[in-house]
């Protein structure tokens, strides 16, 4: 700066003067450009992932309504097809009765209507279990996944145990539901396609973060093809998982085992995220 | 007649500040429209002087020059939100006030105060790039161009970068080169006005009308 000063007026000055403004306005139109470009791609971007989130969101509502749709109707079919029938034929009974003096065969109908009836009464419980388990609501998430794990063990086909670590305070109910769901949902992917001989669940806590594991030695999926699966129109289970745990603000994550031996599939939730649900519900 | 239509672009400055006063409420531009004012007044009394001094307006521009670095650089100070970019304007002030005060007893020349309006103009530059780094960086931000402040800061630096090279050689212009030459300073601070009264006339950038969902990628 100061040898340009010294610089002896005359001399070159106005060209330099004149480009070195010339220059200097340049290189700030440049910059300026650049900057309101920049943030041009920059929003873009934004933009482009809002819309890849909102159809994500898209998909996974559809498969939750499906799957609602899908749960009404099986109810539905449950209650019309073997409570309807077996109510019917209990009145047909019933009906006998009324019309036929004879004791012997009428205390015959009522012994038949009586057992349909008890028969209705367990479908009906039946029913009534498959959509809240009586042991999860009255006994907890670990006692309803032993449970459920010992009837499928029971079954033969699959040794299925299941281990709680750190459970001494129980979860929201509502979010032991949707846990047990997801668990559920899980059970019934590796029952249905991996082929596995075991499954080994697990439960543990490390500071805030509540962890629930599930090992399996059959064919299972990455982290990859769950993403794959969750942004296709097909996986209508894992989009039905996605959108529960997304209500926890949870976490999955699908890997391998060290050994690439077993199939891993990790849950995370935040025990306080929890709560604070539980306090807003 | 550029010099006179640069002072009616000072006065309409002013104007356009108090007509959108609402608008121009807590958003942090006071210290830019005392600047306006400041200038305005400065403009009068320059006139003034140099009828009555003709010969010698050295001090006359240096005092003007620290008070107009002092309005810019307490509105960088002001519009840096991270704690790690403040230190600067603070480091950049004490070297200014280091070279004015070395220049107002070292003084060479009855002119113009040259090392001063360059280092300030040069500081400027750097403030005004800090800035808008700044806001690019920032996640709050969405769009940089509907804030009032980037356009402030845009005016700020398209004036001094356009004048740096000419207050470089001011100190050694003759009467003539002045006259021939400060039209590039009376061009940009049209420029610098024109883009003052757009940001004193912009909305208000409120947080909504600032979020990627109101963002039509055609507006620009």
């Amino acid at each position: 700066m100061i040898l340009l000063q010294a610089t002896t007026p005359g001399s070159n000055v106005s060209l330099v003067l004149y480009f070195g403004t010339i220059g200097m306005l340049a290189l700030t139109i440049g910059l300026i450009v650049f900057i309101i470009f920049h943030q041009r791609k920059v929003i873009r971007y934004q933009l482009r992932l809002q819309r890849m989130e909102q159809d994500q969101q898209k998909l996974l509502l559809n498969a939750s309504i499906r799957l609602q749709e899908e749960e009404r109707q099986r109810i539905a079919a449950d209650l019309h097809d073997d409570a309807g029938p077996l109510l019917a034929t209990a009145r047909l009974y019933l009906n006998e009765n009324l019309v036929n003096l004879d004791k012997t065969t009428q205390l015959q109908s009522i012994y038949n209507a009586k057992q349909i009836i008890d028969d209705t009464i367990q479908l009906i419980r039946n029913i009534s279990h498959s959509l809240m388990p009586p042991t999860l609501k009255n006994f907890g998430l670990e006692s309803a996944v032993n449970d459920l794990f010992q009837k499928i063990s029971g079954s033969g086909s699959m040794n299925a145990s299941s281990r709680f670590h750190d459970y001494r305070e129980r979860l929201q109910a509502e979010n032991e539901l949707i846990i047990f769901r997801v668990i559920q949902e899980l059970v019934n992917n590796i029952l249905k396609h991996s082929n596995a001989s075991f499954i080994h669940l697990t439960q543990n806590t490390s500071g805030e973060k509540f962890f629930i594991r599930l090992h399996h030695d059959g064919r299972g999926i990455t982290q990859n093809d769950f993403n794959k699966l969750n942004k296709s129109n097909v996986g209508l289970g894992l989009k039905n998982i996605q959108s529960r745990l997304k209500v926890l603000h949870g976490k999955i994550f699908f890997e391998k085992d060290m050994s690439q031996t077993y199939y891993k599939v990790t849950i995370e939730l935040i025990k306080e995220e929890e709560d604070k649900l539980g306090e807003q519900e | 007649m550029l010099s006179k239509v640069s002072f009616i672009f000072e006065i309409l400055s002013v104007v356009f500040f108090l007509c959108f006063l609402k608008r121009n409420k807590s958003e942090g531009l006071w210290v830019i429209f005392l600047y306006c004012v400041y200038s305005v007044i400065a403009e009068l009394v320059g006139v003034t002087i140099a009828r009555m001094y003709a010969k010698d307006l050295f001090y006359f521009w240096a005092c003007y020059t620290i008070a107009e670095y002092t309005f810019f650089a307490y509105f960088f100070y002001t519009s840096f939100k991270n704690k790690n970019t403040r230190f600067i304007p603070i480091v950049g002030t004490l070297i200014f006030y280091g070279i004015v005060s070395f220049t107002f007893y070292n003084r060479n020349t009855q002119a113009f105060d040259s090392l001063s309006a360059s280092m300030e103009a040069i500081l400027m530059i750097i403030y005004s790039i800090v800035f808008l780094y700044s806001q690019i960086t920032s996640p709050e931000i969405m769009y940089v161009f509907n804030t009032k402040k980037f356009w402030v800061v845009v005016a700020t630096f398209l004036y001094f970068s356009s004048t740096l090279f000419l207050f470089l050689y001011a100190a050694g212009f003759t009467s003539q080169e002045h006259k021939s030459y400060w039209i590039i300073n009376d061009v940009f601070e049209i420029l610098k006005n024109t883009l003052f009264c757009i940001s004193f006339a912009m909305k208000k950038s409120d947080a909504g009308k600032n979020s990627i969902n109101t963002y039509n990628p055609d507006f620009l």
